[in-house]
């Protein structure tokens, strides 16, 4: 009897809907598109190079961790392309090469491959690897290229601004400029409006839910409006706080990764309110201008707790 | 100097504070527990490997030392273990003789056909979940290795499509027996070198059709054992461990090749 | 427009694939020899009680419940049994069958059916203990699947008040037709089951739940209906696995049944079409369940259709009836894409659960190479019993249960709708039917 004979067994289902690991990460690339694409615009082509450079950085320091330690690794199913760009996103354009090469290593091998590669890892590696290179590097990750200057020009963000000269001095930016970009800051915290426009491709394909974004964003807004209410003299305006920094690019591509984030809905809820918690309360009494990575690494770390004790409401379950 | 030596000062009332109340705590929630089970837990060989029906070395330590008896031997340590542990307690050791895991089957690919293209999880019990047997015989070892997943002493290994047992490295703990979904595995004493090889309790000719060195209930061996060790049951011939004297009598009668004698020389699948 | 109902949590909507939808129920021959599996229910395994060289009649019994969860077994043509013995059953079981050399092969089996006595059925006369009596001796069992005796489900203890009763002809598996085809064919033969059910429970409503991809099923049952009090179809929202028993609660009734509970515990009593209408043929023909409707479907079938076989048909006659090329087939289930089991013999026999065989080629298996959990959730996004699939797999795979999965995994339905929604191509019910394996063994 000849092997190729046998008739095939396994268990039920044999239909499978045709989604798959790379479908999901490409798409992820996909829909980051836009809001590279404001970023080459603002910063020309440094910001290319940011993004080349650390997506050829993570991809292959993943094919030699898969040449040398596990041959099961695959190297192009994207998730290494997406924590590439998401940390370029993360970066400012004048980066070094250097720099960009040790967060490519914190990101894949310290973020991820240590803890036993995709899936297994518990903090965002593009986070891990920025929040390593601002504490690590300061200066190089603190100084922002003014969008649209390209001879070398350096600045502050915006929210860089109001942690160091207070309310007053943010008074001459406009939202407009704010939400579509045109401020200094990190490759991918610049436009608002591109990366709601990428992430609405995600919902469509329902990559991602609503819970987090919804909840991180507006947990931001209704904290910051709290106190600008109190006393506008010395907090920002919420919307101020919404379209600076990196929010949306937390909000919806960071805390949103399927890994690092909770499963259920109400977990997911309870997470982005965490990180929407900690990143006001950084933002408003820290001393770092930015809270973002820093809210969403701490929240990350909760989502064993979150996924055990707020799960899915079971069929037939008395709650 | 102040600002030196305060912090200092701070610190070590801390750490003064700290240590009494550990003191304290260790005294007041002290249990005693007896110096001998330590001794005890340290004669034995400390693989937890929960053969000897314990949740590990220390639970039988404490069963050993608590209840002042070996009636439960470690079946993996030597017998010399247990005398010891005998003397350190004053007791009496019965030597038991050392057993080995034996698969009673030879379904190797050449003998019982797959008899179809599995492509599920590769483990025996989830393919028990998708077919009964995986192989032409119903009862045959699947080779799927659920039981070498099972070893704590890397006794097993899977070639030819069943699994193979290293009698050296073997220590008759007899965790696989629990793992295998087919009821294939059994102890046996090292010494019992006959062992029917088959499983299939199927009739004669039903048997020979799923595999070539399957026991066909013949009688051939029931009738030639002169010690009544041998006896089929079910079309299946069983060896009474007891009785069995290794003559090889029904070794030479079987027509399937199916009763083996283990000898000196290494086991080769057929 | 009225919201149709359906479950709310979880199910998705694979491709319906319901090609021979529009096929008429056909007719085959009596084959050379039949193959009765002795084990074709949930529960103990029937003893066998004719011999070698027996001559049995149609309807003699051939083996007897061996308590009451079991079911008995028929001969569903005249002939002489062969001989008994183990042999591999649809699904990738080895099971004793009872072979038997029908009297009459190649006899057309509308017939055989033809010939079967027409009784009229007075249902005043008849008592709810002689009905759950006949259907017993007849060897009923859920037809949708399952399996499991009739009887007993027929029989709820006393504290268990039931209020409603629930037929299930959702079929949402893709695919199958066998149910569809039913209804469209014989409304007024199941209204007629039906009735003979209420007698078991007067004045208790039931309801016909039908999937609205059958727009032809609704209508016919609705009219077939009409006539009827207390007898109500339900159009429902196709969505799988609506077919399952505590998902069609859900939909129908807006019940929940409890955890590790049984459709009874909320007052429901649950039967499948094919199982009403063969308990109709109890009564009406005075004949136990010998036959049953069996979708020919897959991509290496021409001409899909529903066709009517004898239990204990061998798959190889159907293949030559549907000129299917045996060379080609790689890949036969037994059931539809999303539960069907694969089988591995052209000689395994139909049984009273078969309700579809599908017949593919290498093509329509995607080797699935397991890659890394995403948590993406889609698994527990799509889970109708709010599983946390993925976390529980992760613990089954490195065997390491905690108490928490083992109070869950038992609920899995295993309606297949994680995997086939999971990126990372992962075998999860596989996994988690192996975490049942695993606790039940340690139990």
């Amino acid at each position: 009897m000849e092997a190729k004979n046998l008739l095939i067994m396994d268990s039920s289902p044999l239909g499978l809907a045709g989604e798959s690991t790379r479908k999901i990460m490409y798409s992820v690339v996909l829909s980051l598109l836009p809001a590279l694409g404001v970023s080459f615009w603002m910063f020309g082509w440094a910001a290319v190079r940011v993004v080349v450079l650390t997506s050829l950085f993570c991809i292959a320091l993943e094919a030699l961790i898969a040449k040398f330690f596990n041959s099961k690794i695959d190297y192009l199913d994207g998730s290494a392309l997406v924590t590439g760009i998401l940390l370029a996103m993360n970066l400012p354009s004048n980066a070094p090469w250097w720099l960009l090469l040790i967060g490519s290593i914190v990101a894949i091998i310290i973020g991820k491959q240590v803890f036993g590669g995709l899936g297994q890892n518990i903090f965002n590696p593009a986070l891990v690897a920025r929040v390593f290179l601002l504490i690590s590097f300061p200066l190089q990750m603190t100084s922002w290229p003014v969008p649209g200057q390209f001879d070398g020009t350096t600045g502050a963000t915006p929210l860089g601004i109001l942690k160091t000269e207070g309310v007053g001095a943010i008074a001459k930016l406009k939202t407009a400029d704010l939400a579509l970009g045109y401020v200094g800051g990190s490759l991918g915290e610049i436009s608002a409006l591109a990366l709601l426009i990428g992430a609405a491709y995600l919902f469509y394909k329902k990559y991602i839910t609503w819970e987090i974004p919804v909840s991180f964003i507006g947990t931001v807004f209704v904290f910051t409006a709290i106190f600008y209410w109190i006393n506008p003299q010395q907090y920002a305006s919420p919307v101020f706080h919404l379209f600076s920094g990196g929010l949306f690019l937390g909000a919806l591509y960071m805390a949103t990764d399927m890994v690092t984030s909770p499963i259920s809905g109400r977990a997911k809820l309870i997470f982005g309110f965490g990180c929407g918690f900690f990143t006001a309360l950084i933002r408003l009494f820290g001393s770092y201008p930015e809270g973002v990575s820093f809210a969403i690494l701490f929240m990350n770390a909760f989502v064993p707790l979150l996924d055990r004790y707020f799960p899915e409401k079971k069929f037939g379950m008395q709650s | 100097m102040v600002e030196i030596l305060l912090p200092g000062f701070i610190l070590a009332g801390f750490a003064l504070i700290s240590a009494s109340g550990l003191y304290l705590a260790s005294k007041k929630f002290y249990v005693y527990e007896d110096p001998r089970i330590d001794e005890v837990e340290a004669l034995l060989p400390g693989a937890n490997c929960g053969g000897c029906g314990y949740a590990g070395c220390r639970a039988l330590a404490e069963h050993i030392v608590n209840d002042h008896t070996v009636d439960t031997p470690c079946p993996v340590a030597e017998p010399i273990v247990m005398e010891k542990i005998a003397d350190l307690l004053g007791l009496e050791a019965s030597v038991q003789e050392k057993q080995v895991a034996t698969l009673l089957c030879k379904g190797t690919h050449e003998n019982s056909a797959l008899a179809m293209d599995y492509r599920g999880i590769q483990d025996c019990w989830a393919a028990v979940i998708v077919a009964d047997s995986i192989k032409d015989c119903a009862f045959a070892c699947l080779g799927l290795g659920s039981c070498v997943q099972a070893c704590n002493f890397d006794a097993m290994r899977i070639e030819n499509g069943i699994v193979v047992i290293d009698e050296e490295k073997c220590t008759g703990c007899g965790i696989c027996i629990s793992h295998c979904p087919k009821n294939l595995l059994v102890l046996r004493p090292v010494s019992q070198k006959t062992i029917v090889t088959c499983s299939n309790t199927d009739r004669g000719p039903e048997a020979r059709k799923a595999c070539k060195v399957a026991c066909i209930g013949c009688m051939k061996c029931q009738k030639v054992c002169q010690h009544q060790a041998i006896y089929v049951e079910d079309f299946l011939a069983r060896i009474d461990f007891e009785k069995c004297t290794n003559c090889g009598d029904c070794v030479e009668a079987c027509p399937t090749n199916a009763i083996e004698m283990r000898g000196e020389q290494v086991y080769v699948t057929a | 427009m009225l919201q149709l109902k359906t479950f709310p949590k979880g199910g998705i909507h694979p491709s319906q694939q319901k090609i021979s939808a529009q096929a008429s129920i056909t007719y085959g021959e009596i084959p050379k020899q039949l193959l009765i599996p002795v084990n074709q229910h949930i529960g103990r395994t029937a003893n066998v009680v004719v011999k070698k060289n027996d001559v049995v009649k149609r309807g003699q019994l051939l083996a007897q419940a061996s308590g009451f969860i079991s079911s008995n077994v028929h001969a569903p043509v005249d002939g002489k049994v062969m001989k008994v013995f183990r042999f591999s059953l649809l699904g990738g079981a080895i099971g004793e069958v009872i072979q038997i050399q029908p009297d009459e092969p190649g006899k057309s089996y509308r017939e055989v059916l033809e010939q079967d006595v027409e009784l009229s059925v007075d249902l005043n006369k008849l008592t709810a203990e002689e009905i759950r009596k006949r259907i017993q001796e007849a060897g009923i069992v859920g037809m949708g699947g399952a399996g499991f005796p009739t009887h007993v489900k027929l029989s709820p203890p006393p504290e268990k008040k039931i209020d409603a009763l629930i037929i299930n002809g959702a079929e949402c598996e893709p695919y199958i037709t066998a149910d569809h085809r039913i209804m469209v064919e014989q409304p007024a033969q199941i209204i007629q089951g039906i009735k003979i059910l209420k007698k078991l429970f007067p004045e208790v409503p039931v309801y016909i739940g039908i999937e609205d991809n059958k727009p032809d099923a609704l209508n016919m049952m609705d009219k077939a209906a009409a006539r009827e009090e207390g007898i109500f179809v339900v159009p429902l929202k196709a969505k799988y696995p609506q077919g399952g028993e505590k998902q069609l609660i859900k939909a129908v009734l807006n019940r929940e049944v409890p955890s590790k509970g049984l459709p009874m515990d909320v007052g429901v009593i649950v039967q499948n079409v094919a199982t009403v209408l063969a308990i109709r043929n109890v009564f009406y023909h005075n004949r136990p369940l010998l036959e049953r409707v069996v979708t020919v479907s897959g991509s290496l079938v021409e001409h899909p259709g529903n066709i009517l076989l004898p239990i204990g048909t061998p798959v190889s006659y159907i293949m030559d009836k549907f000129n299917i090329d045996r060379e080609r087939v790689r890949l036969l289930l037994a059931g539809g894409p999303m539960m069907g089991r694969t089988c591995h013999s052209f000689e395994s026999p139909i049984s009273k659960t078969t309700s579809a065989l599908l017949f593919f080629d290498e093509k329509a298996f995607v080797q699935r190479q397991e890659n890394p959990c995403l948590r993406c959730g889609n698994c527990v996004s799509v889970c109708p019993m709010g599983l946390d699939v993925a976390i529980y797999v992760q613990m089954v795979q490195k065997n390491k249960l905690d108490d928490y999965a083992k109070e869950h995994i038992m609920d899995c339905i295993e309606c297949g709708s994680c995997t086939y929604v999971c990126p990372a191509n992962r075998r999860l019910v596989h996994w988690m039917r192996l975490g049942k394996r695993i606790i039940k063994r340690e139990n």
